[in-house]
């Protein structure tokens, strides 16, 4: 399982070919996003409503990616005892982030699109919301593990520390943005 | 063992929907377009009156509560806070028309305005009774979960 | 048949050493203690990796490409060698 292409695809990918892949998968979840309305304040929350232009769904997901990056490749610096590369960290680390196009896929469909508070379809949408963020959690992870070539209690608590620094970092600066833009 | 997986699940998703759907979207056809007329005018009237300093003087639209709350001094408060959180009203747009299920003589028109400093729009939410009154009348932000 | 070559005692589990060699053409027989070098006490997949490596020219990159891996995963399997090097080398001393 963790070998496998959808839980850990950094052991064949990494480098210029993922940061290509990642930003090619960026734009298609940022445009699925806006036409959907789906908004992504870091990966704890997310957001239901076509309120805004492209550019600020396409930055939700640059200011989540970057965020998570710098955290992760300053953890890298610290504690990694190898050379590794920047781009592997850039690239593995935007890869990582593909599944959390399927929320906003399934708001494609006519059900999604406006739904009532408290409706099956709202329970519906969290959950699947839910399990694609686990699904991006474990890929940063073994991203993180890969780039850096970190291992057992070192790389589970600064990939911990990373993801938390990361969420507030992202929460604070999508919310001084998005009435003052 | 799959298929009976299956049909639970789908009787389970079928149970909370008939729970949970008090509210119904009007399509296109449904939608009375003399209500979302009322609702376009009188949230464009108040706003535009507002943004200029000026108050708007509700006729016979509205319910005599909305009426009675909509003062002059109501109306400059609400477009002051509305104006220092998200700056100044731009325009607005019809969205969507929803009815409760059990109560179809009230109807929810939800409207989209854009402001000034927001990068985001705002809901505008007018209530239009059977007797195309306004009975209800809120400004928060945006959301496509009727709240 | 590809035979490995043994490195850990099936009794007690230490690091065997070279005893006897032998001349498949003249059928001289040296008898002694040696231990055996470093490189032969790597598993053998890492032997492998040593002498695909250097033939490419020790490119990280090139042996990416042929293990069709990508560069971390090659780096850090090179890395783990080095660490079971030198973990040999501490032991020997």
């Amino acid at each position: 399982m963790d070998n496998s292409y959808l839980m850990n695809p950094f052991i064949r990918i990494a480098g210029y070919k993922s940061l290509l892949i990642g930003f090619a998968g960026l734009l298609l979840i940022s445009f699925i996003s806006y036409i959907t309305g789906t908004h992504f304040n870091g990966l704890l929350f997310v957001g239901f409503a076509k309120d805004s232009k492209f550019v600020y769904y396409l930055l939700e997901h640059i200011i989540g990616w970057i965020s998570i990056f710098i955290f992760l490749y300053l953890s890298g610096i610290i504690l990694s005892k190898t050379q590794f590369r920047l781009i592997d960290v850039l690239g593995t680390s935007l890869l990582a982030r593909l599944p959390l196009i399927i929320a906003p896929l399934i708001r494609l469909l006519p059900y999604f699109q406006s739904f009532v508070f408290q409706s099956w379809e709202m329970y519906f949408i969290y959950g699947v919301y839910l399990l694609s963020v686990i699904w991006t959690i474990v890929l940063l992870f073994n991203a993180f593990k890969i780039s850096c070539n970190l291992k057992n209690e070192r790389l589970i608590i600064s990939f911990a520390v990373s993801m938390i620094l990361s969420e507030i970092t992202t929460q604070l600066i999508l919310n001084s943005i998005t009435f003052k833009f | 063992m799959k298929s009976s997986i299956l049909l639970l699940g789908l009787s389970l998703l079928l149970s909370l929907n008939s729970f949970s759907q008090g509210y119904k979207k009007l399509s296109d056809s449904e939608v009375d377009k003399n209500k979302v007329k009322i609702a376009q005018d009188f949230a464009t009237n108040y706003l535009t009156q507002a943004k200029k300093g000026e108050s708007y003087k509700i006729q016979d639209e509205a319910i005599d509560i909305i009426k009675n709350y909509f003062t002059e001094q109501n109306q400059k408060l609400v477009y002051h806070q509305l104006k220092v959180q998200f700056g100044d009203f731009q325009s607005l747009e019809y969205a969507e028309t929803w009815i409760q299920r059990n109560n179809d003589t009230m109807q929810i028109i939800r409207l989209k305005g854009e402001f000034e400093k927001s990068y985001k729009k705002l809901e505008i939410k007018v209530v239009i009774d059977n007797f195309n009154k306004i009975a209800g009348f809120w400004i928060i932000p945006w959301s496509d979960m009727l709240k | 048949m590809n035979k490995n070559l043994p490195l850990i005692c099936p009794s007690c589990e230490s690091l065997l050493k070279v005893k006897q060699l032998h001349c498949e053409r003249c059928e001289t027989e040296v008898t002694g203690l040696y231990s055996l070098p470093i490189m032969s006490q790597l598993a053998m997949d890492d032997q492998k990796f040593i002498l695909d490596f250097v033939k490419a020219s020790g490119s990280l990159k090139v042996m990416a490409q042929n293990m069709k891996l990508s560069y971390p995963t090659v780096r850090n399997r090179l890395d783990d060698i080095i660490n079971g090097i030198n973990k040999l080398e501490r032991n020997g001393q």
